[in-house]
């Protein structure tokens, strides 16, 4: 049996399904908006993330993986230590990308001036020159967006490892999920290869140890992307009674 | 009450962003137009009812579409050398680098900011009308179509980063320094424009067909 219940985010906090439920219709005849959080479904049955069919969950041996047979679509897989691995380095991309805004990433040197590159630096360019929306969107694909993911991600394995109370966990890894695109960490290395190449014949460019420390930061970045299963965390990852 | 594994799939909530899936408060519970319902693991909005994923991701395409002509119209950025300026289109600054010799690297800015938007806009498009159609036409494909759009929208933002860099760089005072122009802000606006265009487009909608007859 499930139990029968859920919770309201509006004013009437945690009631019983009946009351619930009269206020619900009351809100809903009025034309109010209705929030209600829906009902915890634990069980082994669930959907493909990417085409919504329904599965029985079935184990798969450690190394394998379950793919959708209707689009193809990764549904879980079954890694060897994934989760000590994703915090070993998910440690080493936040002590990476203190050093990465420490030091500078490029230097050019033209009539015995030498101009150097952070990558504060490259955010902040925009706005002196009048273009303060860049400037934003720049801090939010730069530094925000990957520290924030670097924070997510530390906070994830040790709620998972030393099993805390999954509330904070839970919301800081859908924000993670839904902001991931917007983190452009490894385009931004695209585009200082290109401005290496584009300047190189021009005038001497000298590569700061930023550079090299960047370069490890997005392997480290990719790394835990490209180990971490979702599917995993979040099954890991059960609300508490506790919280809401 | 507890209708296990057996009970249709219609009757399950499926949270996009977790995957975990639901049910509904209870079952007297008549979903309203405006009531909405959160996912009980990860606390987003779950999709119910009305579902205007095509209508937003419209208006989002139209306006990029739009912002699409003075991004490549207008100049991008501007060289100036011992006080003269040039300013430079996103075309003009890849004939350039033509023109130099470096033609590899113009190939990599022509596709990522003029082919790859262009392309973004196309495939949404596509998808959008065929999603509208209910076409059955190749549904797979077209989620493949959706997943690459998905991916590739974000690496035009190289474009940006390079204006970005180069104007961090390249100030010399009046020997050779760089400046934005307006050109860079309409192009960011294309391809953030097209990556949340590409985000609310609901791509379970291109299965729509075959979920009402199973
Ligand atoms: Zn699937
Ligand atoms: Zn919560
Ligand atoms: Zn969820």
């Amino acid at each position: 049996m499930l139990p029968l219940f859920y919770w309201d985010r509006n004013s009437y906090g945690n009631s019983d399904t009946v009351t619930a439920s009269v206020l619900q219709l009351c809100f809903a005849s009025m034309g109010l908006v209705v929030s209600v959080v829906s009902r915890y479904r634990p069980s082994s049955v669930i959907a493909c993330g990417e085409c919504g069919k329904i599965y029985q969950y079935q184990a798969v041996l450690a190394g394998q993986e379950a793919i959708c047979l209707r689009c193809g679509g990764v549904l879980y897989r079954n890694r060897f230590r994934m989760l000590d691995s994703v915090l070993a380095l998910t440690l080493t991309g936040i002590i990476l990308f203190v050093l990465t805004n420490f030091f500078p990433l490029l230097g050019l040197k033209a009539q015995g001036m030498v101009q150097e590159l952070t990558l504060w630096k490259a955010t902040i360019t925009f706005w002196q020159q009048g273009f303060q929306l860049l400037s934003v969107l720049l801090l939010l694909n730069l530094i925000v967006f990957p520290l924030f993911e670097l924070f997510t991600l530390l906070w994830v394995m040790l709620t998972i490892r030393f099993n805390l109370s999954t509330h904070l966990a839970r919301h800081l890894y859908r924000w993670m999920q839904q902001f991931k695109p917007w983190g452009m960490l490894e385009v931004f290395m695209l585009g200082v290869l290109v401005a290496v190449v584009k300047l190189g014949d021009l005038a001497v460019l000298v590569l700061g140890p930023a550079f090299w420390s960047f370069a490890a930061l997005i392997v480290c970045m990719a790394a835990a992307t490209a180990i971490l299963d979702p599917f995993v965390v979040w099954n890991s990852l059960k609300p508490d009674d506790s919280d809401e | 009450m507890s209708n296990g594994s057996g009970s249709m799939p219609h009757d399950f909530l499926h949270c996009r962003v977790c995957g975990c899936l639901s049910h509904k408060p209870d079952t007297q519970y008549q979903s309203g137009k405006y009531d909405v319902l959160y996912c009980p693991r990860c606390g987003v909005k779950l999709k119910t009812g009305v579902n205007n994923s095509i209508e937003v991701t419209w208006a989002l395409l139209i306006a990029a579409a739009i912002l699409y002509i003075p991004a490549n119209l207008m100049p991008v950025m501007s060289v100036y050398m011992l006080g003269s300026g040039q300013p430079d289109t996103i075309i003009s600054g890849a004939m350039h680098l033509v023109e130099a010799g470096q033609w590899p690297l113009a190939l990599l800015i022509f596709v990522a900011s003029i082919v790859v938007p262009l392309l973004k806009l196309f495939s949404l498009g596509f998808l959008l009308v065929s999603i509208q159609r209910k076409s059955s036409w190749r549904q797979r494909d077209r989620v493949l179509l959706y997943r690459a759009t998905e991916y590739v929208g974000r690496w035009s933002m190289v474009d940006v980063f390079v204006i970005a860099i180069l104007a961090a760089l390249v100030q010399f005072g009046n020997i050779v320094r760089v400046e934005t122009n307006i050109g860079t802000l309409s192009f960011a606006a294309v391809v953030v424009l097209t990556m949340i265009a590409a985000h609310t487009l609901d791509e379970h909608l291109i299965w729509e067909v075959e979920d009402t007859d199973a």
